[in-house]
């Protein structure tokens, strides 16, 4: 089978590589506008080569391969939903990632409504109309799947982008289930 | 078309939503676009009111327009209420991980309420570790002193019929009963010491080993001696004869030897009498009201001994003051010694064991649901 036939995911966190070696003088940080700066020009030329929906569906899918390899790579999924939450909220923030808050989670139909403050991706954007955090739907969608089992669907209902200073993201059950 | 537009702002700035602008036929495109700016703005003031509104009195639950930038900052304090909201849940269903993230003086203070309702878990679960420790001590106690309480089949042997109610207020008892065959018949007693639970438990011992004692220095034939020389004998281990003692305790108790070859039932008392039926009616040997062993008990004080001569219809009973002391009935009085005395005539001719169950019912029901002051014995035999 050759490179472009496959459609299995290969990513593995030890492909991330030995930072502490690799950067013994400039360590782990790196500036958020060089952070961005990838994700945007990736989008763009994405949109450029396909279109701005397959650019959409690839980063949703990214977001979701890095959210499961981060919830398996990072956090401990044995934790009760409150624990687990909690630790999360403490990882987004010591990683810079962003202000976790969970405004509504309702076990019993998996329902759930949940902001990132000071997100990585968007915050601080100029107004574009749209929301613009496909990566992160995708991040949490894998984390909430590798963690419950079961499949979402999480949609950024509100976003810096659309003038909302925070995003806010809802995750309910895949219809289909 | 401008002087309408001027008073839709004007009413705007009042807080007051305005109805939204018709455009007229003939308005120019510049005038067409301002009209639609205008309506637009009505139209998000509108919503922004009932969302601000309902913030205002607390609900959160409202829909929240999107798009909307007039509400901007409003929507992230919602965002945050809810987000607070959920988190109060959690900690009340007792998960204390959760932390508020930048929120100002507010995650301050919930934190640290958190840290110290954490605080008082740790302390709690301390607590309920050296409770368990105590009460597993305690139950042991009880198991020792259980062994130290009469054999029921030595009395079962020795005695035509008998009964007996020992039921502590704590897991221990600060009263005891004691009983001895002889080679003629025997010695039974009731001890009410001073306090329940462990430091009752602990006079128990003192008290029962100090009889014992006793009766091997003067024998076992005349109870008021025995009670003479248990006073001594009591204030001394406690070191209670000098005026500087620090305790001051003691107990009550009542004795009788029974001597079948005579016939002769001889009882003496401190502090509990000895009840008796003959002839349908309820007698009483009161006893003397020195008690053992206390700082102001008398050491001189001779007690007294009382004879009867013994009948097979009779009954004789002892009983410590916590049952006649027992708080209960619709007034909340004590249970009373004419009550008790009452209840032992109704009673009396039924078999020993239905004595018990009637007298144990009696008892809980007239407590109701007050708590038991203290410990309770009663002790029925027939000879
Ligand atoms: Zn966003």
């Amino acid at each position: 089978m050759s490179e472009g036939e496959r459609t299995a995911y290969r990513f593995q966190w030890k492909d991330l590589g030995d930072i502490q070696k690799g950067r013994p003088n400039l360590g782990n940080q790196t500036s958020v506008a060089v952070y961005r700066l990838m994700q945007y020009t990736m989008r763009d030329v994405l949109a450029a080569k396909y279109s701005a929906e397959e650019a959409k569906i690839v980063l949703i899918l990214a977001g979701k391969l890095a959210g499961t390899e981060f919830c398996k790579n990072m956090l401990d999924t044995n934790l009760e939903f409150g624990k687990f939450i909690a630790s999360l909220q403490e990882k987004l923030k010591t990683l810079g990632v962003g202000i976790l808050r969970i405004e509504k989670a309702d076990i019993d139909t998996m329902e759930f409504v949940l902001t990132v403050s000071e997100d990585l991706d968007c915050s601080g954007l100029p107004m574009k109309g749209e929301t613009v955090c496909e990566y992160d739907e995708g991040f949490i969608e894998g984390i909430l799947e590798t963690y419950t089992n079961k499949q979402f669907v999480v949609k950024e209902i509100d976003c810096w982008a659309t003038g909302d200073r925070t995003c806010r993201f809802s995750a309910r059950l895949k219809e289909s289930q | 078309m401008i002087g309408e537009i001027r008073d839709a702002l004007d009413r705007l700035l009042h807080g007051e939503v305005p109805s939204p602008i018709v455009p007229a036929a003939g308005d120019d495109d510049d005038m067409a676009q301002l009209c639609r700016v205008t309506n637009s703005l009505i139209e998000a003031f509108a919503d922004a009111h009932d969302f601000v509104t309902a913030l205002g009195q607390g609900n959160l639950d409202v829909h929240v327009p999107p798009r909307n930038l007039l509400i901007s900052p409003y929507k992230q304090l919602h965002s945050n209420l809810r987000h607070l909201t959920w988190q109060t849940q959690q900690v009340a269903k007792g998960d204390l991980s959760q932390r508020v993230d930048f929120l100002g003086e507010f995650s301050e203070a919930f934190n640290s309420m958190i840290d110290s309702l954490k605080e008082k878990k740790r302390a709690e679960h301390a607590l309920k570790e050296a409770n368990s420790k105590i009460m597993a001590s305690m139950r042991y106690a009880r198991t020792i002193q259980l062994s130290f309480l009469p054999d029921t089949e030595e009395m079962g042997a020795e005695l035509g019929d008998f009964f007996f109610i020992w039921n502590p207020k704590d897991i221990v008892s600060g009263d005891l009963f004691f009983f001895r065959s002889l080679n003629d018949g025997f010695l039974i007693s009731v001890m009410d010491c001073t306090g329940h639970g462990v430091p009752g438990g602990m006079m128990t011992m003192i008290a029962g080993s100090s009889l014992s004692r006793v009766l091997q220095d003067v024998g076992h034939d005349d109870p008021a001696l025995v009670l003479h020389e248990l006073n001594n004998l009591m204030r001394r281990s406690l070191n209670q004869q000098s005026p500087e003692a620090k305790s001051n305790d003691g107990l009550d108790l009542g004795l009788c030897r029974v001597d079948q070859a005579k016939g002769l039932l001889t009882f003496a008392g401190a502090g509990i009498r000895l009840y008796y039926s003959l002839h349908g009616e309820i007698h009483e040997m009161k006893g003397d009201k020195q008690s053992i062993g206390y700082r102001s008990s008398d050491p001189e004080y001779r007690f007294t001994n009382h004879s009867i001569r013994l009948d097979p219809s009779m009954r004789f009973y002892m009983n410590t003051d916590g049952i006649t002391d027992q708080i209960g009935g619709p007034k909340g009085l004590s249970f009373g010694r004419r009550a008790f005395t009452r209840l032992l005539r109704e009673i009396h001719e039924e078999p020993m064991s239905r004595q018990k169950s009637i007298l144990e019912q009696e008892i809980a029901e007239y407590r109701g649901k007050e708590v038991q002051l203290d410990d309770m014995t009663v002790v029925g035999f027939v000879v």
